[in-house]
């Protein structure tokens, strides 16, 4: 049914989509937290950075990475002497693009659920007793579950769909840094290859609705758990 | 407890300096903005005062030139909020135990004995939104008291509920000061509530403390008096039951001295101390005592006047009743033709009707 190309394309999408978001998700709660509660100097510009890739064209994005980690960049070279990881043109690098392209769309979910959660249940949960690490991981944490799935669904549909860093960051090289998009793009490029094309786009649109409906669902049932109202 | 501490508030400056007993219900009442949840929050670390101290027992949980400020949930002071603040994720049992040690209490003695003072057991495994509004507070209670803190706060925690939740809650809380050897410090702005639980009053107005001192005396005081509003005004009598009336509904109560005052029948055994509140217009006041025989009158009593507050068209008369205090409030004209004077010998006449089951309250010890 699906080709090879077709399965290479589609999992190396997933994989590099997974790992980004799973590997932003502890920093975007962070941020989030900060930009909900914290109350610190310079809290605006640390809100027009988490959100510049939001606004910033994608290939600005990629061509910055392209300057930092690539083997000759100061953080590329780094990483490289000291840690011995290349990401330059590799998945680890689409996965750092989609990341950081992300990244805007997950911390705002998780902020506004945040800003949602009664502060006062907190501060009860600190006249008895609890610890601020505490407050956070048995109040605060299990509210927001909703926020974070939703955000999480919204990033992991964005890295699926990230097109323009990845290609400028590490190219387009096949079966290591080809996602579907990137692999749409060349059927587009190759005369005769529509139909090619035309497959893969009903694959992409069948992703991501298979996650937009899950993610509806669960965020759903999360609702539900957290009010006990059936 | 030994509380110094002041802070700006936008409109006046909360100043307090003052020692509170370590045990019993201590009602603090004033209007709202008098600076009554400032006071607390400041005592559970919620608010940061400006400047001062606070203590129990010696130890200190805000110290200003000390540099000692201990954070809200190191300080082991219990908070029952106006509203329950349940856990909304978590069951009546999780909520229960959230600040719970099961270290400090090996065979779940303590545990179980709130369970049972509050009535909870038929509702831990059910969820917060299940709950009515008096249950949530009791949960409330339950969970803050499960902490086992040295002290605890409240503030308003009936303020949010309809009157038969109030009265449903009244009792348990009456309970809690009796079983549990706990300083309560209770916030409220209800007069009944003051009647029903306090040990000790502190009235609260602006920011400054006015009065401080057993409920009897600030309620009787004239200071007190602009917050028992003009029909409300209103003394509080202590007393024991003495006996019951064998034909007709009635208890008669001993005010010391061989005073008896006879009230609507209060079925409880004969010792019983109780606390009524006794309006000011229910109190008419004459110079000649007329026989039972001849008057409707039941409660007929030798008093003297302590204190004479002039007002514009009436004048309110404080009058001594062996260790008791009564306020009647009499027109100026009769005022004038009475010919009152302080220290005076007159006769107070009660209406015995007037005072129902809602103005008496057992006092806690």
């Amino acid at each position: 049914m699906l080709t090879e190309f077709e399965i290479q394309a589609i999992t190396l999408s997933l994989k590099v989509a997974f790992s980004a978001v799973s590997f932003s998700l502890p920093f975007a709660i962070f941020i989030a937290w900060l930009l909900a509660r914290g109350n610190f100097y310079g809290k605006p510009l640390l809100d027009a950075i988490v959100h510049l890739p939001l606004v910033l064209p994608p290939v600005v994005i990629g061509y910055l990475l392209l300057i930092g980690f690539s083997q000759q960049g100061p953080i590329g070279a780094w990483m490289i002497e000291y840690l011995s990881i290349d990401i330059s043109f590799s998945w680890q690098g689409a996965a750092l693009a989609s990341a950081i392209v992300a990244f805007p769309l997950m911390v705002r979910a998780i902020k506004l659920s945040i800003e949602a959660v009664d502060n006062k249940l907190e501060q009860a949960a600190s006249t008895l007793g609890a610890n601020p690490v505490k407050v956070f991981i048995t109040i605060t944490l299990p509210l927001i579950v909703p926020g974070i799935l939703s955000g999480v669904i919204l990033a992991f549909a964005r890295s699926l769909g990230e097109f323009g860093a990845t290609i400028t960051f590490v190219s387009n090289i096949p079966e290591i840094t080809r996602t579907i998009p990137l692999a749409m793009y060349s059927f587009i490029q190759t005369p005769g290859a529509e139909q090619q094309a035309l497959r893969l786009c009903l694959i992409a649109i069948g992703i991501a609705l298979i996650a937009l409906i899950g993610s509806y669902s669960l965020e759903q049932k999360m609702r539900r758990r957290i009010a006990h109202r059936n | 407890m030994k509380i110094k501490l002041s802070k700006q508030l936008a409109e006046y400056t909360l100043e307090l300096d003052t020692q509170i007993s370590a045990t019993g219900i201590c009602v603090v009442f004033g209007r709202s903005g008098a600076g009554k949840t400032t006071l607390i929050n400041m005592l559970a670390g919620i608010d940061t005062p400006d400047s001062g101290s606070f203590s129990i027992a010696g130890r200190y949980f805000y110290h200003s030139q000390q540099g000692i400020n201990l954070a809200v949930h190191r300080r082991e002071i219990g908070y029952v909020f106006q509203q329950a603040r349940l856990f909304p994720h978590l069951n009546i049992q999780a909520n229960l135990k959230y600040g719970y040690s099961a270290k400090q209490d090996p065979d779940a003695v303590f545990y179980q004995k709130i369970i049972q003072l509050l009535q909870l057991q038929p509702l831990l495994k059910r969820y917060p939104t299940d709950l009515s509004g008096g249950e949530m507070q009791r949960v409330a209670i339950g969970r803050a008291l499960l902490r086992k803190p040295k002290l605890l706060l409240m503030d308003e925690p009936l303020s949010s509920l309809d009157l038969p939740r109030k009265l449903e809650l009244l009792p348990y809380l009456a309970k809690l000061n009796k079983q549990l050897q706990l300083p309560i410090l209770y916030v409220t702005h209800s007069l009944d509530e003051v009647l029903f639980l306090a040990d000790e009053m502190l009235l609260l107005d602006q920011g400054k403390i006015l009065l401080q001192g057993d409920v009897e005396s600030v309620w009787n005081d004239q200071q007190m008096q602009p917050w028992l509003q003009q029909n409300q005004l209103s003394a509080i009598v202590h007393g024991s039951i003495s006996q019951q009336h064998q034909d007709y509904p009635m208890t008669a109560l001993d005010l010391g001295a061989q005073q008896q005052l006879w009230v609507n029948k209060i079925d409880s055994p004969p010792g019983t101390h109780v606390r009524i509140r006794i309006y000011a217009k229910d109190i008419s006041l004459t110079l000649s005592k007329a026989s039972s025989a001849e008057t409707s009158i039941r409660n007929i009593f030798d008093c003297s006047i302590a204190a004479i507050v002039m007002g514009e068209q009436n004048v309110k008369i404080k009058l001594a009743l062996a260790d008791n205090f009564l306020w009647a409030d009499i027109t100026l004209w009769a005022f004038d033709q009475l010919k009152l004077q302080l220290h005076q010998h007159l006769y107070a006449q009660i209406k015995g009707v007037s005072i129902n089951n809602t103005d008496w309250a057992l006092p806690q010890h």
